[in-house]
């Protein structure tokens, strides 16, 4: 019998049918014994990768400072390990052991966002304040969206295991981008380790988000890009944690400002001030 | 569709951000903590632009019709050619000015606002909004200055505020007139 281990999609292993989406390398071999070299490579290189950076996390000593972080990456390796010997060798226990991992994944990869949210905006209460506002205005909307969806018919909650996960990791999404806008806004100052966390995990989150949807929406004819793109993504992911986490940085210094500071509103006034007067003079360009 | 699309912005929007964060320059324990921030914070906000009366002069002669009409009356072609180039540069000039002004003036509330407790989301929008109308209205002004040069500017404006009071008199006109009586014929 044919064996078809594309992610997500329907697999038939001895004449039974499953359903599996390999976690972070995406392999789509005929059999598991003709598994592509290519894939079995990137596996590999993955698990490879993981066991690197949880390395120089021991040795460097910053695994104290980003615990969930670290809990992550050793999830995700024991997992791949895990799926690699049971792909390989107990293919039909696959499909149910990799929802219980890929679902255990994502819990933590909310610990790991929350984790960034804490490190990005540890000194800046403001920013975290605006934040959560922006945040929670977000996913008002969005549930607005979805009664308004299931007021036209459709359905509240996904249907399939792939669109619950493509709708949990849109939310992780959503939060990092604004998380991402506001420190590119006010230029929060990021340390090498933790711009390294936010960046690899931003874009694994993202790459995520759109392949799922490609995916979902594009259906079989992605099929074959996807099952490329996703683990050489994940792979790229690695290697930026393996370079920005190499050595441990400790955070920034504290930054010295005027009292100013201390009185929004004053400071608010102040700005404002100055923009009314660069409109007046432009106002005044115009019309003597 | 309308979610497959909003999906692929976010994802997308979030691939463009962390490329943004991962271009800019670090910041550790070795540094100081943004020191071109720091520099923005202490950079006096556009409170401090030349007094009011000397912009006005300086308005006046950058975009008034003054100079340019001794000019026209006494000097050759190519000085007046080269006039208009020198104002056109003058112009520029003062607008760059005005920009980095507010550019300033945003980077100081950037810098300090960031790190207030108080911070309101409404009156940030409030003044990003602002900051943007002021930038737009920079850019069409520029795109008046290079397609006309800076004399035309006020005529300019000057015509579209004729315009504009010539029409709002029509509609005053228009809304004091009674309605026609209805057709005797109709009734």
């Amino acid at each position: 019998m044919v064996l078809k281990p594309v992610a997500g999609r329907i697999i038939f292993h001895k004449g039974k049918v499953f359903e599996a989406f390999p976690f972070h390398a995406t392999i789509s071999g005929e059999t598991s014994l003709a598994m592509k070299a290519s894939e079995l490579i990137l596996w590999c290189a993955s698990i490879a990768l993981e066991s690197l950076v949880l390395a120089r996390g021991w040795m460097s000593g910053w695994f104290k400072e980003y615990v969930f972080f670290f809990a992550y990456v050793a999830c995700v390796l024991i997992q791949d390990i895990v799926f690699l010997i049971i792909y390989l060798f107990h293919f039909r226990y696959y499909s149910s052991v990799y929802w219980y991992g890929e679902f255990f994944s994502l819990v933590i990869g909310c610990a790991v966002a929350w984790e960034i949210f804490h490190l990005v905006l540890l000194r800046f209460p403001g920013v975290g304040l605006m934040a959560r506002n922006v945040l929670l205005f977000a996913l008002i909307m969005v549930f607005i969206k979805a009664l308004d969806d299931r007021w036209n018919g459709g359905v509240l909650w996904p249907s399939t295991a792939i669109e619950l996960e493509r709708n949990l990791r849109a939310i992780q999404a959503l939060s990092l981008t604004v998380l991402a806008g506001l420190s590119v806004y006010y230029r929060i100052p990021i340390t090498r380790n933790v711009k390294g966390i936010f960046s690899g995990y931003g874009l694994f989150v993202a790459t995520g988000v759109v392949t799922l949807t490609l995916r979902a929406s594009v259906g079989k004819t992605f099929q074959t890009s996807w099952v490329f793109l996703q683990p050489f993504c994940y792979t790229a992911v690695l290697g930026i944690w393996c370079a920005a986490l190499w050595n441990y940085e400790p955070g920034g210094v504290s930054e010295t400002l005027p009292r100013i500071e201390e009185d929004y509103q004053s400071l608010a006034r102040l700005t404002k001030d100055g923009l009314i007067q660069a409109r007046v003079f432009l106002g005044k360009a115009m019309r003597p | 569709m309308n979610s497959t699309l909003a999906l692929l912005a976010i994802g997308f929007l979030l691939i463009v951000l962390l490329g943004y964060i991962l271009r800019r320059p670090e910041t550790g324990s070795g540094s100081a903590a943004g020191s071109s921030d720091l520099l923005a914070a202490q950079t006096v906000p556009a409170v401090c632009l030349p007094l009011e009366e000397r912009q006005k002069e300086l308005l006046d002669r950058i975009f008034g019709p003054e100079d340019w009409e001794f000019v026209l009356n006494r000097a050759p072609k190519e000085v007046q050619r080269l006039f208009l180039r020198e104002r056109r540069e003058i112009a520029f000039c003062w607008l760059s000015e005005i920009r980095s002004r507010a550019k300033a003036a945003m980077q100081f509330h950037i810098a300090h606002a960031r790190r207030s407790e108080k911070m309101q989301a409404l009156l940030e929008i409030r003044l990003l909004i602002d900051y943007f109308l002021i930038q737009a209205k920079c850019v069409f002004v520029a795109a008046v200055l290079l397609l006309r040069g800076p004399i035309a500017l006020r005529k300019m404006f000057k015509q579209a505020g004729g315009l504009s009071d010539q029409l709002r008199n029509l509609l005053e006109i228009a809304s004091k007139v009674e309605p026609l009586a209805s057709d005797p014929r109709g009734s």
